[in-house]
């Protein structure tokens, strides 16, 4: 079994109209054996960057605990906070510094940017960013959301719609991994709030 | 072939091991205690390669004998939880230490915790975790038996008979009685009637 699939993941970000959904699923288990059930993989860097991060559990902790630092420092030295195209090549630079002995983790990064527009971007664990418009997606499910997503998604969606959309393709991939599921966490992003919700999908 | 499971109840957090010590058939001892009292309010139990269980262990608790000293104040669970994450990830890129722990604890403002800390430093707060091959049985019996707020009586029996089935289990605990008086820690063992099961169970408990 890939060490990327240890843990077991599945994390997908989304596009809507001046918003965007992050989402991810909430086991951890050790290859075969379930070890919890409401484990987080998105994270808060500030309330307009949000990280998502799949693939081995204790890099993803590493890592996520190394980002916090730089962005703590360079919210002192700047006196604002990063945006979400600086935080993408900040978390590239990171991972490629790990070249010949990397995270084993796939960041699945969302922001809203320069006036409040949102952006999504994933990379592999070396640092390789992709860019989308719509959606991108990451973990052991990724296959399985790839196709969900791409039937699923329409362009600038509300964000009750883009809730609906995205909670729907994560539930229907996950089902389609063992390794990934027990449910669902769903950050939905807008210029004013950030609403928070967990899914129940099979719990199996 | 071990077994180390851990639970979160009414007041108090519990942690259980095997007791024994082998190397493919030799039985080095059959009371070995596997969990470690790190401070009056923190017990780690571990599983994994015997020596490095039995130096990391002791390495954590002089370090947070060391903080205590330094500071004058006790270290709370959870950053003990992430001082023996932060150790073990640091060794993981170079001499990794094969060991798995359950450390359990009890604060003041947070009431009874317990974190679950994989070899590879993965780290998770739960409710009920368990290691080795035991934990095949021990967490669906705590799947199936375990409730929030359970009192330590009720613990103590589901930490019986979630390990009656392992090769190296035990099919008795002691029956103990406790008081919410002060903090207290329990360590019983037994030998268990049969003659499969020669080893002993620690079951400590850190009760408020």
């Amino acid at each position: 079994m890939s060490i990327f699939e240890y843990n077991g993941s599945a994390l997908v970000a989304m596009v809507g109209k001046n918003c965007f959904a992050i989402a991810s699923d909430r086991r951890l288990g050790v290859q075969l054996q379930t070890v919890a059930t409401d484990f987080r993989r998105i994270y808060r860097i500030h309330d307009k960057v949000y990280i998502g991060l799949s693939g081995l559990a204790t890099d993803a902790q590493t890592l996520y605990q190394r980002l916090v630092f730089r962005h703590k420092l360079y919210q002192l030295r700047e006196e604002r906070d990063m945006k979400p195209e600086t935080f993408a090549s900040l978390v590239s630079a990171i991972l490629y510094e790990k070249r010949f002995g990397p995270y084993f983790c796939q960041p699945v990064i969302a922001g809203l940017g320069g006036d409040d527009q949102p952006f999504i971007c994933t990379m592999d664990c070396l640092g390789a960013k992709e860019l989308a418009k719509d959606f991108v997606v990451s973990g052991s499910a990724s296959e399985s959301l790839y196709g969900a997503c791409e039937s699923m998604y329409k362009p600038d969606m509300e964000p009750e719609e883009l809730f609906e959309n995205i909670s729907q393709a994560l539930l229907a991939s996950v089902d389609r991994d063992c390794l990934s599921g027990w449910g669902g966490h769903v950050f939905l992003v807008t210029p004013t709030e950030v609403q928070e919700r967990t899914l129940k999908g099979r719990m199996d | 072939m071990e077994c180390v499971f851990g639970l979160v109840g009414d007041g108090f957090a519990l942690i259980a091991a095997d007791s024994s010590a082998v190397n493919s058939i030799l039985v080095h001892k059959s009371n070995e205690d596997k969990i470690m009292v790190l401070d009056s309010h923190k017990l780690l139990g571990a599983s994994g390669e015997a020596g490095d269980r039995a130096q990391f262990t002791e390495y954590i608790q002089k370090n947070v004998h060391l903080y205590q000293f330094r500071n004058g104040i006790p270290l709370t669970t959870a950053a003990a939880a992430n001082f023996t994450r932060g150790e073990l990830a640091t060794a993981l890129r170079k001499e990794p230490i094969f060991c798995e722990h359950l450390l359990a604890g009890y604060d003041k403002e947070v009431g009874p915790s317990l974190y679950y800390i994989d070899y590879i430093a993965t780290l998770h707060k739960l409710d009920k975790g368990a290691f080795g091959y035991g934990s095949y049985f021990s967490l669906s019996m705590m799947d199936r038996h375990y409730r929030n707020r359970m009192s330590l009586e009720q613990a103590i029996d589901l930490a019986t008979s979630a390990s009656s089935r392992s090769v190296l289990g035990w099919s008795s605990l002691p029956q103990t009685s406790s008081s919410r008086s002060s903090t207290r820690m329990e360590r019983g063992s037994t030998r268990g009637v049969n003659p499969f099961h020669q080893y002993d169970g620690y079951v400590h408990s850190i009760v408020s």
